[in-house]
């Protein structure tokens, strides 16, 4: 090692950063892992490089995970006006709305007057093309409170 | 916030729901169930949310397994011991304890993790229809049955039998015995 | 091995940050503070980098090794130790500091604000009448003269009529329908000392008014902050104090719901009232729309009131009468036009184009008051 800069110093030899403040790097990642990974350099170092590849890997993933996410969320609230969530998706992209699926998500959270004036559009597309087979009627065997009404009046 | 209060009180509500299992298939409906104790059901369905529903199952007894397999299907359980290994049939299954196919088939479609028995205590499952009063208050809405219970031939009047449309008529020597009479046996043919 | 690093290299006390002109009760708590270290200042540090250079060489100097070094680590932990000991630093008003400009500051404000204030009504707006009192007393001991009457009493309650006056104005003409309490609840609201004194902190105010106390109260910071808007409308236009007004004050509105700021204590009681009022004879009826999990701790209840069998509100809450008792607040907000579907109040260029039409009604609550 040939340290040219030192010449430069009159007082001493320059001596590069303690080892410590390179393990205090990797600490910094590590304090929340259990047992010696937390506190022990070499297990810490080999944890750590193996949570950044696992990183790396899952950050694909998380666009897919949510989507699923969104996926149930819009089904759960196609059902609630009687049309099913293929058929809801279908006949938008054929009205050229194309809404998002994060947007359809928060519509169905935050305004669900907005998605019902959706999904009635959606219904009327289906029924006028006749895409689908839409069951609008109110199945068998199932009770509701307008059938009571004219009990409770009398 | 009051009225911010109450809005988030009546969204994260659990709702209570009636099922009748009448002539229904446990393993069609037990994938029904398991949506509603997930909370797939709701828009604000979230994995880590605890936003599951009740659902009260009546009439357990008289459900509808699929082709023979009240016969062939076997219930697999195993002592531990040695030659421990028992197969019950659905049937003696069933009549051992008619509310534990269905409960089982729920138990199947949710998903193998922890909190599974958590929803599982949320199924409430009668053998027949007599419920609590108690249950029967906290009910508010009802699920769509996935199938249509058949109608036997012993429900139908003489009028719709006879108006019934038909292909061909019987010969005059091909006789069906009454099901209804005394001397009932297999089809003759004299 | 602490203790050892902790004899070795003795740390540089902070009284050397602090700065030369300090009131004398400061100056003892300064002092409770270096008793707490029971060390001497070394004489090697108290002398500073070039003079020990000079005197010892690079021979055991301490910052052998660079800004990494190894001592370092240890070191460090030390002086953390010894400031946790040592506790936070007194909060000391900015004057103290030797680069405070004062007139430069006053100046720094109106330009910070984008707007002209004379300069003297400024000054007099930011004097509190404990300090004038203080001064005065002072300045006879050396034999000057000092006008007691420069202070911000007399701004500071005209600027609170225009601030409650154009509130009043403000709101009546966004929500017409809202009766007087309800206007009157959201102006105590928005003029309280918490919420000006919030304002006056981040403007700058706290820094720049001249009181005997500190550190400053929030009704002090009140005042001044009226008395500044009373200035601003003396200097310049009373409809430029009104713009000042809905950019800082009515802005507080943001995020908040009117009818949680009036807190109803009897709902039911005054729908009927207001019903009575408008002719209508019939009175409301409360029906069970939907619940769920009745007998459970965790039930849900939906309440709709009905008039003459048509609907008027819809309320939800854990029992039936806590959802009854929402039912007649959410037809309440209906009737008063501050519901959830109703528009928020306009800030900024948008809210510009109504100052004419607010300032005429502010002229009516103005003339009534007096």
């Amino acid at each position: 090692m040939v340290h040219l800069t030192n010449t430069l110093n009159r007082f001493g030899y320059i001596h590069g950063p303690h080892r410590i403040y390179k393990r205090m790097q990797v600490f910094r990642f590590t304090w929340h892992y259990y047992g010696r990974h937390r506190r022990c350099y070499k297990l810490a170092v080999q944890r750590l490089h193996k949570a950044w590849l696992h990183a790396t890997r899952n950050r694909k993933m998380k666009g897919l995970l949510y989507k699923e996410i969104w996926q149930t969320r819009i089904d759960a609230a196609c059902k609630e006006h009687g049309i099913k969530y293929f058929e809801f998706t279908e006949s938008l992209t054929r009205q050229n709305i194309h809404l998002n699926h994060a947007v359809l998500n928060d519509l169905a959270i935050y305004e669900p007057r907005t998605f019902k004036s959706l999904c009635n559009v959606a219904k009327q597309h289906i029924v006028n093309t006749g895409l689908y087979n839409l069951t609008l009627e109110e199945p068998e065997g199932v009770f509701n409170r307008s059938m009571f009404t004219d009990e409770l009046k009398q | 916030m009051a009225f911010n209060r109450v809005k988030q009180w009546t969204t994260f509500a659990r709702v209570w729901y009636l099922f009748d299992a009448k002539w229904q298939d446990p393993i069609i409906s037990g994938r029904v169930l398991s949506k509603y104790l997930l909370g797939k059901n709701k828009p604000i369905y979230s994995v880590g949310s605890d936003c599951g529903d009740y659902v009260v199952v009546i009439n357990s007894k008289e459900i509808a397994l699929k082709d023979d397999l009240w016969r062939t299907y076997n219930y697999f359980h195993h002592t531990g011991y040695a030659k421990g290994a028992t197969y019950t049939p659905a049937w003696e299954y069933h009549e051992n304890d008619p509310t534990r196919i269905i409960k089982n088939c729920t138990k199947n479609a949710l998903p193998p993790k922890i909190y599974r028995n958590s929803l599982l205590s949320r199924l409430l499952v009668f053998p027949d229809d007599k419920v609590p009063k108690d249950v029967i208050k906290n009910i508010t809405d009802q699920i769509q049955p996935s199938m249509t219970p058949p109608k036997r031939l012993t429900e139908f009047s003489e009028d719709e039998i006879q108006n019934f449309p038909r292909l061909f008529e019987w010969p005059k020597e091909f006789i069906i015995d009454d099901l209804k009479g005394e001397n009932n046996q297999t089809v003759k043919i004299i | 091995m602490l203790q050892q690093w902790h004899e070795k290299f003795k740390i540089r006390s902070c009284s050397q940050n602090v700065p030369t002109q300090l009131p004398e009760s400061l100056k003892l708590e300064i002092q409770t503070i270096q008793s707490i270290y029971k060390e001497k200042v070394d004489e090697n540090f108290r002398m500073g980098f070039y003079e020990k250079f000079i005197k010892d060489g690079a021979k055991g100097f301490s910052l052998r090794g660079g800004p990494f070094a190894k001592w370092r680590y240890p070191a460090n932990k030390v002086i953390y130790r010894k400031r946790l000991v040592a506790g936070p630093e007194p909060e000391r008003p900015r004057s103290v500091w030797s680069n405070w400009n004062y007139d430069s500051e006053i100046y720094a404000f109106a330009k910070r604000l984008n707007e002209n204030f004379k300069e003297g009504l400024l000054r007099q707006a930011f004097i509190d009448p404990s300090y004038a009192v203080s001064e005065k007393s002072k300045l006879q001991d050396i034999g000057l003269e000092f006008d007691i009457s420069q202070n911000n009493a007399v701004l500071a309650k005209e600027g609170e009529n225009i601030c409650k006056n154009y509130i009043r104005a403000l709101l009546n003409f966004w929500y017409p329908k809202l009766p007087t309490q309800g206007v009157e609840a959201v102006v105590e609201f928005l003029t309280n000392s918490q919420s000006m004194a919030y304002i006056s902190k981040n403007i700058g105010i706290m820094d720049l008014v001249k009181t005997q106390e500190f550190p400053v109260q929030n009704e002090t910071l009140r005042s001044t902050l009226f008395a500044v808007i009373a200035a601003l409308s003396q200097s310049e236009s009373p409809i430029r104090a009104h713009l000042f007004i809905n950019d800082f004050v009515v802005t507080q509105l943001v995020g908040k719901d009117i009818n949680e700021i009036w807190r109803i204590e009897n709902p039911m009681g005054l729908l009927c009232d207001e019903l009575k009022k408008s002719g209508n004879k019939a009175l409301p009826k409360a029906r069970l729309i939907w619940s769920t999990g009745a007998n459970t701790p965790t039930s849900a209840f939906v309440v709709g009131l009905y008039l003459d069998e048509k609907f008027l509100s819809k309320g939800y809450g854990e029992t039936a009468e806590i959802a009854e008792e929402m039912a007649a607040r959410d037809a309440l907000r209906r009737l008063f036009g501050t519901a959830e579907e109703n528009a928020p109040l306009p800030y900024g260029e948008k809210a510009r184009k109504f100052s004419e039409m607010i300032n005429s009604i502010y002229e009516k609550f103005k003339n009534s008051n007096i």
